[in-house]
């Protein structure tokens, strides 16, 4: 009986430990590690250049403080990193697999 | 009884030669230096940058200026002499290279065959770099990224891509 009740609080808290990479606002844990599609890749990018226009605009406007757009700078640069480096491998594992495609038509 | 004889017969002897050697190695020193005193200028210079040059034969690292060793007062001794006689320092370093070959010295010659010994570890100071920088890079080359660009060339895009949008905002 106290194996079955630990074991059932031991899968809760798991899954409680475990639960912002499906829930939380809009999942975008989830969505963001499984993001696959070169197109969405590509708008998420220029969402981020639109965002960082943003922020720099309400930097200079005094609506944030130096430090905090420094915090929002490095942010938004390191997730543009991030997904241009997701995007190059996928455009090299696409053109990778085309060309094997191709060379098995071949033969 | 006699066990106590002989121990301070022995203790002696040992003080006899002890105080023995260090007033030989006092009068050697103080001799070389009182000479050394009464030369001119110019062979001052000449007998310090002699002495510096050459080996002390028993130590490991200094010249026989730098050591009290008493080979090293006796080769001291023999150049003073020899720059007493006057001497010229090419002389000299030929004297003693003579006797003991290039080992008494502290520098290999820089001329003929010996000249290797200096330009060699230049070549490698100078090319070893670029070979390292060489064999490093063509790995490098070898290595792939799967198509992933490098960091600077990702910021770059994203530098250009702020610039054209900014320049759309102010249209």
């Amino acid at each position: 009986m106290v194996i079955l009740i630990s074991s059932m609080i031991g899968l809760a808290l798991t899954v409680f430990i475990m639960s912002p990479f499906w829930l939380g606002e809009g999942g975008l844990l989830a969505r963001s590690s499984s993001l696959t599609d070169p197109d969405k890749i590509l708008k998420i990018k220029q969402i981020i250049v639109e965002r960082y226009l943003h922020e720099e605009k309400a930097s200079k406007q005094g609506h944030i403080t130096t430090s905090e757009w420094e915090k929002r700078k490095q942010y938004l640069l390191n997730r543009y990193i991030d997904l241009a480096r997701r995007y190059d491998y996928l455009s090299y594992i696409k053109a990778a697999e085309q060309a094997h495609q191709n060379e098995s038509r071949k033969d | 009884m006699g066990s106590l004889i002989k121990r301070l017969y022995r203790f002696f002897i040992l003080c006899t030669l002890l105080s023995y050697g260090h007033s030989s190695f006092a009068q050697s020193t103080a001799s070389i230096a009182k000479e050394f005193s009464a030369l001119p200028p110019e062979q001052k210079i000449l007998f310090e940058e002699i002495s510096n040059d050459l080996r002390c034969p028993t130590c490991t690292g200094l010249s026989i200026l730098q050591s009290d060793a008493a080979f090293s007062l006796q080769i001291r001794q023999a150049v003073l002499d020899q720059v007493k006689t006057g001497k010229e320092r090419s002389e000299i370093i030929d004297f003693f290279t003579e006797r003991y070959g290039l080992w008494i010295l502290r520098e290999p010659p820089k001329k003929g065959f010996h000249f290797l010994a200096w330009l060699i570890p230049s070549l490698f100071l100078i090319l070893g770099p670029l070979l390292i920088w060489f064999f490093i890079w063509r790995k490098r080359q070898q290595v792939s990224t799967f198509g992933v660009r490098p960091t600077s060339e990702i910021l770059k895009e994203f530098e250009e891509k702020i610039k054209a949008q900014r320049k759309d905002a102010t249209v």
